[in-house]
């Protein structure tokens, strides 16, 4: 119980990349940067110049224009500006969004805010893999949606929505479309024409990049603005006023694009880390994998325990840094609304793992967190009176 | 989400105790987050392999791992005698779960309970 801990909680949050440091610190030496991008005086034009070409970067991952980038704080204000902020912004259209039970809670408390603004909101339930069919997102639709949102990857269980299809029925229906690619992001391609995605959250921190720092992506040729959230100060025109922190903007632009430049080598690379993660792990008596076996993150293992508390199983693991269904969940003790949503019982869903993987865990991290996983279930198993069938 | 004390930590990891086949007494269960089976064997009215199985948290897991320790060689009424309160102070175990300390001393009642109905079907006979 003692030594070094593994750190397989990629999805929660991942070291920063040495990379991206080092042109963050280029903004953070006084000598070397600083300015204000809003001022119009040397200083300015430079940190202007950084901050437009990070906002290529982004594009360029995502195709599209760099103009349609708004800087956030991260995922959860990027998920909040665009569903809220597209909703009213289309008021006059109609009130009804469309979006999905198993959503981040960025999502699903920006609908629960519109609720009480006037607007009504459908919430799909996915099957038991945790999919949602683009069949089913159409059918919700109607003459007054507005919006639909429905997230790529999903934070807890990895489960892959297609996108592509969801993206077509909604244009098809001229509704706004969309996507919280928060863990999705280098990880699997994305093409915001291609796939007809009009709004796009994303952020650093979950693929080696800086905390703190957010891209809400826009089609301009879609939707130009936003009803902003924040007042004041007039910049990214007004949609997401604020002094724009250049440090933190290089750093997300670098960490895309290191992505898009590493994203042909690391997602096999990662892929095989989970398949023998769970490879380690699926013999265990009354192990079951969560979310659909196939449509999934390269980087997202997450798995129930039959016959085991779930608090004595994370206690259990002290050696690995893991998270208990969701990290966002881990702080409330409730079981995961996903889980739950996808059919779990409470007691499968409090003692749910999920793993991730990144860009610095190694064959031999995931070797010793499938041994100690795998301890601790038994461990717990044989002091349990559940009969949890071999 | 808990600051667990050293002495949750000490007495979690304990082996599995596999307890006695005499006698037996459980409290709670798989729907109630807390599921405790106490076993033991007697000998001259004193408790011997003292074991337990516990589906619970590790403050209830260390707690019964403590009792089994404590009760071993006891004379059987030791069972009625835990202390839940003293428990929650030993392991520094947080207000809302001094519930499921109520369901480990259920299950050493219902243990000592177990003791007494063999005891009058042997007078019996």
């Amino acid at each position: 119980m003692t030594g070094e801990v593994i750190y397989l909680d990629y999805a929660a949050s991942s070291p920063v990349d040495p990379r991206v440091r080092e042109q963050m610190d280029r903004w953070l030496d006084n000598r070397s940067g600083f300015g204000n991008p809003s001022s119009t005086h040397r200083f300015g034009v430079r940190a202007a110049a950084a901050v437009d070409e990070a906002a290529a970067a982004v594009a360029a991952l995502v195709n599209a224009v760099p103009a349609g980038v708004v800087w956030t704080s991260g995922a959860t204000e990027s998920d909040n500006l665009a569903i809220i902020g597209a909703a009213q912004f289309r008021r006059m259209r109609g009130q009804h969004v469309v979006s999905v039970l198993t959503e981040h809670k960025a999502v699903l408390e920006s609908c629960a805010y519109l609720e009480t603004q006037g607007f009504e909101v459908t919430l799909l339930q996915p099957d038991e893999s945790g999919l949602v069919s683009p069949e089913e997102v159409a059918a919700a639709l109607r003459p007054d949606t507005v919006l639909v949102s429905v997230m790529h990857a999903n934070n807890e269980i990895g489960v892959v929505q297609d996108i592509g299809e969801i993206g077509e029925k909604c244009r098809q229906h001229d509704v706004l479309f969309h996507v919280d690619a928060a863990q999705s992001a280098g990880k699997l391609p994305i093409d915001m024409r291609a796939q007809q995605i009009d709004l796009l959250s994303l952020n650093a921190h979950k693929a080696c990049g800086p905390q703190g720092i957010g891209a809400l992506v826009l089609d301009t040729g879609r939707i130009r603005r936003v009803e902003p959230q924040l007042f004041g100060g007039g910049q990214q025109r007004g949609v997401r006023p604020g002094t724009l922190p250049v440090h933190q903007i290089v750093g997300m632009g670098t960490t895309m694009q290191l992505l898009a430049e590493c994203m042909a080598e690391e997602v096999p690379r990662l892929t095989a880390l989970r398949e023998r993660l769970w490879e380690g792990i699926r013999s265990l008596p009354g192990i079951v994998m969560n979310g659909h076996p196939d449509q999934r993150l390269c980087s997202i293992l997450n798995v129930s325990v039959d016959g085991v508390d779930g608090e004595s199983l994370r206690f259990a693991l002290n050696d690995l840094a893991v998270a208990s269904g969701s990290a966002c969940n881990s702080s409330n003790g409730e079981p995961s609304y996903v889980l739950r949503s996808l059919g779990r019982t409470d007691q499968q869903a409090e003692a749910s793992i999920r793993f991730s993987v990144g860009r610095f865990s190694t064959g031999a991290e995931v070797d010793q967190a499938a041994h100690s996983f795998g301890a601790a279930v038994e461990f717990l198993q044989s002091l349990s009176p559940v009969s949890v069938a071999g | 989400m808990y600051n667990y004390s050293d002495a949750v930590a000490e007495y979690f990891l304990r082996p599995p105790l596999a307890g006695g086949s005499e006698l037996r007494g459980e409290a709670g269960s798989l729907a109630r987050g807390t599921w405790v089976c106490v076993s033991a064997d007697t000998q001259d009215g004193n408790l011997h392999n003292m074991g337990f199985r516990a589906f619970a948290c590790p403050h209830i897991i260390a707690a019964c791992n403590w009792v089994m320790e404590r009760l071993e060689g006891c004379p059987v009424g030791a069972l009625c005698e835990v202390e839940p309160e003293a428990l929650q102070t030993r392991f520094d175990i947080p207000v809302e779960k001094a519930g499921k300390l109520l369901i480990l001393k259920d299950a050493l009642l219902a243990c000592y309970e177990d003791y007494q109905q063999r005891a009058e079907r042997r007078s019996a006979s």
